[in-house]
């Protein structure tokens, strides 16, 4: 067994020192953590003193739940078994007895305060008012209680005294507030949503048996940062309470217990919400849609009126809610259901394509009436050029040929012979690994024994983590290692193990004063609003050089949170939210308006919440834009293109709009028109876009490096002739699924794609042997040649080609991942322009 | 043992001043060495054989040294295991990388 020793990374200490430090395990946390105060509810209910009464039955009644309840519950009432908090489970089991006598000293509120729950079902005015007041003590011991000590509590204390004070005036409407977000989660499963159904359904009973101390906690918690955002004066209501509501802790829903098909339950009161585990799906963008005047209107003040509509609607669907819950559907139909309906937003189905293409076309019809009469180009341009030579060729040769011309493999003669005999192929293509590989392998393999990352370069940092969190090693560890010191950047492309606490511990030490790349990618787990308020973002300007931001998939944050972290970041270059479910056209606003001039590349993949015209104006605010991604973003269409080239096109570097399937030939040529510079486009499932939509980009785009296509319907023609004019400065070609390739393009790539480097030719059926061979010994330059699916290619191709470079991928069946060498293209954190550091 | 003979031999320095005297086509495994060695400009390492490497630390070295053998046996078709000892791997692969190897 090999004992792994601590050493600083410099040679010069490596040489001197000869006796070996002490090896370094990971250490248990020697000591329990220190108790957690008692829940709230449980300490205010007794100073209350009209509530004491109840607080004995609250305090039985978690106890006393199922053991199916067991698992949210010890978030803050003890009972470990959450598997995340391991470390604090020690100190929980003792902390069970102990938080309910031990709170009773602590923080002297001077308002008595009601337990949240009671204030929810007795509907007072007055006591709703005091919930408030002891919301911030429990946002503290239940966002805290398991990892933090009594520390935390006074910070929550002092948040909330201040509060408490401020909160007499919005009282009421904060209780009306708080009772229809209660009202809205009306699942059966959690019982603090069905607690204070606001129709006033709920009873006492109910009460009872399903409230648990830490739900509660819970709920208030996210009142207090209900009612701190509207303390502050900032933030649209509406977000605020969905940014609230998305603070809970897993519910049954997230955990998958949760009862499916409950629509009206669980989702949208301003429509923007994007339910756990994505099974309402469908109904939460109807009603996003249907909602979306009322919800977007910038407000700062919180209006009674508005709430007041709010919770008519909510009352009405927590009725329906409950009603729905009441159904007893089998199971087995829900999931169906719930299948069905989020089957069309994961699979491609060609027939569906047919019958959507017709609406479409219609109002495509009207809009490209002027496009579908012109021509590409009204001279003769390079493109149609090409075009005619290679259709002429084509007929050439199948009027010389006899046979008929069914045969396309015949219609183009492709002169290449392969080298060396197909026999002796024995070259495995394994290449030597290299010591740095191996090295690195190592590496991964023993992360938790390293002990310092010191001196080593962002570079193989970068690599590191990747290789861990690839074989899902990636902890805490780790992760603090990265943070340690003051380092400049930090990738991690997988938190999905990351949980909130892991990561209030590990930045809350973080100096982020040379922090300039920070990639947390995957971490809606464990960054959910209030936590970024606490950490990253707690004060403006706390990351004053970060220039590329990824928070990709971070589904927990809101448009507040948003606002919090860009004024923490000013000098933001770069920004990922893709498959930010709750950044709304909202955010876009507030990033337009302090970064209008400075933000380069804006990726907003999948951000189903997001309205495309509805964030254009915002849009239009960036002056330098580079980049901007939009793929999965259906509602982005011709007149959205149109209109944002037209003004931001002349710094357009690159543009993804896969599976934006409203786009047709016209945006197409807008883009062409008004983006000379584009590099990079990306067009894959654009299954309207015809041959024309080549042409355009042929002339109008003369520096394309990369193109991904994939499922578009062009013809081999058509891309040999965009070869043909402008293939020169290909890098990256993807041609994946585009069923026509054939061999004309195959000629096109080997004559004119000199620097290409990547070429993927997946699913491309069309290809034999010799097309692919000569592509392959033409370009010199080509590292990366894809061909999965295409097998109709065989060992003359794989052993009788003469590139000694190329890597091959997609044969034999081999395990796909071994073979996989992206090209390192993250060189620099901003793609396409260089950030000038400050340090 | 064969002879190895003067021209076939470069000597590497490691920041203590060993000298590690291998073959030439070991040594080239290393595309930095190898620029260093073949290009057409005369470096005074091509010129005297001898390439110094102040930050590389003698054990550092020497692990290298055994990576040229082992992979010129590996790319000859005998495909074993390479041991590396996990305290020397973090400043292994940093020298690795340097040497682009």
């Amino acid at each position: 067994m090999v004992v792994l020793r601590s050493r600083t990374v410099t040679p010069q200490t490596l040489a001197k020192d000869t006796t070996p430090c002490p090896s370094v395990i990971k250490q248990s946390p020697a000591v329990p953590l220190p108790v957690s105060p008692a829940t709230p509810p449980l300490s205010s209910s007794r100073r209350s003193g009209r509530l004491a009464t109840r607080s004995p039955s609250t305090d039985e009644a978690p106890l006393t739940t199922g053991t199916k309840r067991r698992r949210r519950r010890s978030t803050s009432a003890g009972v470990c078994s959450i598997a995340k908090n391991k470390p604090v489970d020690e100190g929980n089991p003792a902390a069970d007895v102990v938080k309910q006598e031990a709170e009773e000293p602590e923080a002297p509120l001077p308002v008595s305060p009601a337990t949240p729950f009671l204030s929810a079902h007795r509907r007072s005015g007055r006591l709703a008012s005091r919930s408030p007041s002891i919301t911030p003590r429990s946002t503290g011991s239940k966002r805290r209680s398991a990892s933090d000590g009594v520390s935390s509590e006074n910070e929550a204390v002092d948040e909330g005294n201040p509060a408490a004070e401020g909160v007499a005036s919005e009282g009421n409407v904060i209780a009306d507030g708080v009772k229809q977000e209660a009202g809205q989660e009306t699942l059966q499963a959690t019982g603090r949503k069905r607690r204070s159904a606001s129709a006033g359904v709920s009873s006492i009973t109910e009460n009872k048996s399903v409230l648990e101390e830490n739900q509660a906690a819970e709920r208030v918690a996210e009142r207090v940062k209900q009612e701190e955002q509207r303390n502050d004066g900032k933030g649209l209501s509406l977000e605020e309470n969905r940014s609230v509501k998305r603070t809970r802790r897993w519910t049954s829903e997230e955990k998958g217990k949760g009862k499916l098909g409950e629509v009206g339950a669980i989702d949208v009161r301003n429509g923007e919400l994007r339910v756990p585990g994505t099974l309402i799906i469908d109904e939460g963008r109807a009603e996003r849609e249907g909602r979306q005047n009322p919800t977007c209107q910038p407000s700062t003040v919180v209006t009674e009126k508005a709430n007041r509509e709010e919770e008519e609607r909510l009352k009405e669907r927590t009725k329906d809610a409950l009603s729905k819950k009441t159904e007893s559907g089998s199971r087995m139909d829900q999931f169906k259901d719930a299948a069905r309906k989020n089957a069309a937003r994961f699979a491609h189905f060609e027939a569906q394509e047919h019958l959507q293409a017709a609406p479409p076309g219609v109002e495509a019809a009207e809009q490209s009436t002027e496009g579908d009469d012109e021509k590409v180009e009204d001279w003769p341009g390079p493109f149609s050029t090409a075009m005619k030579i290679i259709r002429d060729r084509s007929n050439r040769m199948n009027l010389q040929s006899e046979r008929a011309t069914s045969d396309k493999a015949n219609s183009v003669a492709i002169n290449w012979t392969p080298r060396g005999d197909v026999g002796g192929c024995n070259r495995s293509r394994t290449l030597v690994p290299s010591l740095e590989q191996l090295c690195m392998e190592g590496l991964a393999k023993n992360a938790d024994a390293i002990t310092s990352l010191d001196c080593v370069p962002d570079v193989f940092r970068h690599r590191l983590s990747q290789l861990l969190c690839d074989s899902r090693k990636m902890n805490t560890h780790f992760l603090n290692l990265l943070a340690c010191g003051s380092p400049s950047e930090i990738r991690i492309r997988d938190c999905s193990w990351l949980t909130e606490e892991e990561f209030t511990d590990c930045v809350q030490g973080l100096d982020t004063s040379n922090l300039t790349v920070l990639q947390l990618d995957y971490s809606g787990r464990g960054i959910p609003d209030y936590v970024l308020h606490s950490t990253l973002a707690a004060s403006p300007g706390s990351m004053p050089v970060l220039n590329t931001l990824s928070l990709n998939g971070a589904y927990r944050l809101s448009d507040i949170g948003l606002r919090s972290l860009v004024s923490a970041a000013p000098s933001l270059r770069c920004l990922n939210l893709s498959q930010c479910s709750l950044v709304s056209a909202t955010s876009i606003s507030i990033l337009g308006d302090s970064l209008g001039s400075s933000l380069l590349e804006l990726y907003l993949n999948d951000c189903q919440s997001i309205d495309a015209m509805l964030m254009l104006p915002a849009l239009l605010k960036f002056e330098n834009l580079e980049v901007l991604s939009v793929g999965g973003i259906e509602t982005v269409s011709d007149d959205f293109i149109t209109c944002f080239v037209a003004v931001c096109g002349h710094a357009t570097k690159e543009l993804v709009l896969s599976d934006c399937v409203k786009l047709t030939d016209s945006s197409l040529k807008a883009i062409a028109t008004a983006c000379p510079r584009l590099h990079s486009l990306n067009l894959s499932n654009l299954r309207q876009l015809t041959d024309s939509a080549l042409g355009y980009l042929a002339n109008g785009c003369q520096e394309i490096q990369t193109l991904k296509l994939c499922r578009n319907n062009f013809s081999d023609e058509a891309i040999a002739a965009f070869i043909e004019a402008s293939g020169g400065s290909l890098k990256d070609l993807s041609l994946n699924n585009v069923k026509q390739v054939s061999h004309n393009t195959a000629l096109s790539v080997a004559r004119r794609a000199n620097n290409l480097q990547s070429l993927d030719l997946s699913w491309c059926r069309n290809l034999a042997d010799e097309a692919v061979g000569l592509i392959v010994d033409s370009c010199l330059s080509l590292k990366v040649l894809k061909i999965f699916g295409c097998d109709q290619l065989t060992d003359v191709l794989l052993c009788g080609h003469s590139n000694p470079v190329v890597e091959i991928i997609g044969m034999k069946m081999s395990p796909a991942l071994t073979n996989v060498r992206v090209i390192d293209a993250q060189a620099f954190p901003v793609h396409y322009s260089s950030v000038l550091s400050s340090m | 043992m064969t002879e190895m003979r003067k021209e076939d031999t470069v000597k590497l320095i490691s920041a203590e001043g060993f000298e590690f005297v291998i073959n030439k086509e070991a040594a080239m495994v290393s595309q930095t060495i190898r620029n260093m060695l073949t290009s057409p400009g005369s470096f005074a390492e091509a010129q005297h054989g001898e390439v110094t490497f102040p930050e590389i630390s003698t054990t550092i070295l020497e692990k290298i040294c055994q990576y040229f053998h082992w992979s010129l046996q590996y790319a000859s078709g005998k495909e074993t295991e390479f041991p590396i000892e996990p305290e020397l791997t973090l400043e292994l692969m940093m020298a690795a990388n340097y040497l682009h190897t």
